[in-house]
């Protein structure tokens, strides 16, 4: 099975089936990563169609500095996410009052009651983070909803990875207990 | 406040969805190029000719089941922005009417809307009615707005407007009094065959205080209802229930419907994201050059007197008007019409492969479905009694002959009359009046020896209208149950359906089965 590396420079000399790897790869981690930004399943979905199509359309432009794609495509992701963000703040709100009317529960419903606990848990869960300053929660999404290191964060974010340190540092002291569950995650910090 | 992660996994594509949503973003991404590409895996495990079928009542559907989970659909309306200043408020369903008030406002029109469930409306005694003088000249009192598809409110400077028009009706900010403001209101209506496939909206200006809707009951008439399948499917079956289901049972009703929809072989993007849409009703018309097939599904609906409703969609065929077509679409791997499209909604399959759809709600189409019932009962079943009560005259009228059909009065009578026979529960005598009236009125013709797309004889009451289009109620003559109700392309030519032979169905509900039953999963054949 080809590596991230070697898919990358298929997709940029114009493979489409290369890209399509790429894409079953990473879809999940990316839709994972706009979810958590955004509590919203459609949203999340467009934005994640999103960060493929703009990989894609500026993909002679842009080169693999790890060797997987996903700081790449995790830094993609996080401008989509904040151009988004405004423009659909509207919809959403609207969505969000339609969606909550009217459900019951039938024995072909049990998926969609599931996708909607999960969403709940991600607008509950997710609010104090939400919270912070623009800067340490992008950071922070990506420590929580990706399996980057830190030294993957900093490039994915184009920033010096002390900053990604310092950043997830303050956001820790602001949240204090809210801070999310990482422990089983940055295998690679130490690496780098 | 949690400090763990949520599980996600039921947020995120399964495998067989991330394959399709791969192939579309293949298809998406080389579409640059030649496009001859063989079709991708996923679509070529679909039997052929399974596929298929986006209708008016697929959408509905299609909305129902993001509310019950969550998955892409459209929204209930959009606000865009004008060129050169002002925005464009396109409702899409009669939803989120808070939304739209929020969206009106921040146009800086003040609005009070309410969106109210089928055969309701407002009290009118709620508000000053008031008219709003135009800075150009002119002014804005009140307005109707009714039909299929989307209502289109522009809020700009009234003199642009005029040039562009392309809304239902433009709110200048500049024509209204500090103590203006605007009144919307309105429900779903039947059109075509769906009983939620049109709306009716009022608009009027306002002075002073504006109370609160308060909701009642649409003047007799203007029945608010869905059509339910009558008669037998091709046998004898449980006849036609007579009486609403009492507390705790349900209405069941099996309908086919056969949508003509258009293929573009090349696909287009479509929508924010430029995903290709390949199959959707709007490509075809004047200007599109898709190709024309007719999309058949099979609906059932369990509806109990509390409005608790349960809906499952199967796709059943995808028929193109040419051989050519339908070879041309299986070699393409028979892509799915876009409200089957599995990249795009909870599409699942049956047990023989079929790709279905269903939803359950507890009081979407409100409570008051089987309301009409007493309405009804109480109508005169003496044809031209029948129409006159339905047209408001009394019997002492001194003019009582039937007004053309292409008269606004007769268009009217017509559609109500109508309306009668697609009601889900009437009785035989309201039914053959109904008929009858109908027959009398000078434009409106009756046919015999027709056979409906389940292929039953009956006699048809036909209607064609302006360009082209028009309206055939095949019904059974010796018990006047509506058979199929199908909205036709008399005339291609002048209804711009390039491609399209004359008496093309362009939407036709097919009635094949009615019953009370006793839960939401049972159906009246033995067996299930």
């Amino acid at each position: 099975m080809a590596d991230d590396l070697q898919l990358w420079e298929r997709a940029r000399s114009g493979d489409a089936e290369a890209f399509g790897d790429l894409y079953e790869r990473h879809a999940r981690s990316i839709q994972s990563y706009c979810l958590w930004r955004t509590a919203d399943l459609q949203v999340a979905e467009d934005a994640t169609a999103t960060v493929f199509l703009e990989a894609w359309r500026k993909r002679r432009r842009l080169t693999l500095s790890t060797e997987s794609a996903a700081p790449l495509l995790l830094g993609i992701a996080n401008n989509v996410v904040r151009r988004q963000w405004r423009s659909q703040r509207r919809h959403r709100d609207a969505l969000e009052r339609v969606r909550n009317v009217g459900q019951i529960p039938s024995d072909l419903e049990a998926e969609a009651i599931a996708r909607i606990d999960a969403i709940r848990q991600l607008r509950d869960g997710g609010e104090a983070i939400r919270q912070l300053p623009r800067r340490e929660r992008e950071v922070l999404a990506l420590l929580a909803w990706s399996d980057l290191s830190y030294g993957e964060i900093a490039k994915a974010l184009g920033l010096p990875i002390g900053t990604v340190r310092s950043r997830i540092a303050r956001a820790r002291a602001r949240l204090g207990d809210a801070f999310p569950d990482l422990t089983e995650t940055r295998p690679a910090e130490e690496v780098l | 406040m949690s400090n763990s992660k949520p599980d996600l996994s039921p947020l995120l594509p399964d495998d067989a969805t991330l394959k399709a949503r791969r192939a579309e973003l293949v298809d998406a991404v080389s579409s640059g190029g030649s496009g001859k590409r063989p079709a991708p895996g996923w679509r070529r495990r679909a039997p052929r000719l399974a596929l298929g079928a986006a209708t008016a009542v697929a959408v509905i559907a299609a909305v129902l089941i993001f509310r019950a989970g969550g998955d892409p659909t459209p929204v209930a309306f959009a606000v865009e922005p004008q060129e050169g200043g002002g925005v464009t408020i396109k409702v899409y369903s009669l939803e989120d009417a808070p939304g739209v008030e929020d969206a009106l406002e921040d146009a800086g029109i003040p609005a009070q809307v309410t969106w109210l469930p089928p055969g309701m409306t407002c009290d009118e005694t709620r508000f000053t009615p008031s008219i709003a003088k135009l800075p150009g000249g002119g002014s804005l009192g009140g307005a109707v707005m009714a039909g299929p598809g989307t209502l289109t409110i522009s809020v700009a400077q009234s003199q642009r407007a005029r040039r562009e028009s392309v809304a239902n009706i433009n709110l200048d900010p500049a024509a209204f009094r500090a103590d203006q403001s605007v009144v919307l209101f309105g429900s779903p209506k039947p059109f075509g065959g769906d009983p939620e496939g049109g709306y009716e909206a009022h608009f009027q200006v306002a002075e002073g205080p504006v109370e609160p809707c308060r909701p009642v009951s649409a003047p007799a008439g203007s029945i608010g209802s869905i059509p339910v399948p009558k008669g037998a499917a091709g046998g004898p079956s449980t006849p036609a229930p007579v009486q609403p289901p009492d507390p705790g049972q349900f209405l069941y009703t099996k309908t086919k419907v056969v949508q003509l929809q258009g293929w573009e072989p090349e696909g287009r993007g479509a929508g924010p994201m430029d995903k290709p849409r390949h199959f959707t009703t709007n490509l075809l018309g004047p200007e599109a050059d898709a190709l024309p097939a007719l999309v058949s599904t099979a609906k059932e609906v369990w509806m109990a007197p509390d409005g608790k409703t349960r809906e499952r969609e199967t796709l059943e065929q995808v028929e193109f008007l040419s051989t050519g077509d339908q070879e041309r679409w299986e070699d393409a791997g028979s892509p799915p019409p876009f409200a089957y499209d599995p990249t795009e909604h909870a599409v699942k399959r049956d047990r023989s492969g079929q790709p279905v759809k269903q939803y359950a709600s507890r009081s979407w189409r409100g409570s008051h479905e089987f309301d009409s019932v007493i309405k009804l009962s109480r109508l005169p079943t003496e044809p031209e009694a029948l129409r006159l009560a339905i047209e408001n005259r009394g019997s002492g009228s001194s003019s009582s002959d039937p007004a053309p059909a292409g008269t606004e009065r007769g268009a009217t009578t017509a559609e109500r009359l109508m309306e009668i026979l697609t009601e889900p529960i009437t009785s035989p005598a309201l039914r053959a009046a109904a008929v009858a009236a109908l027959a009398e009125i000078p434009g409106i013709g009756v046919e015999q020896g027709v056979t409906d797309a389940a292929g039953r004889h009956g006699e048809a009451i036909t209607w064609v209208r302006d360009r082209g289009f028009g309206r055939r109620l095949i019904f059974d003559p010796r018990t006047s149950d509506l058979l199929a109700d199908a909205e036709m392309i008399f005339d291609a030519g002048a209804a711009e359906y390039p491609g399209v032979p004359d008496d093309t169905v362009f939407r036709e509900t097919i009635y094949l089965q009615s019953a009370i039953v006793d839960s939401d999963h049972e159906r009246p054949d033995a067996g299930n």
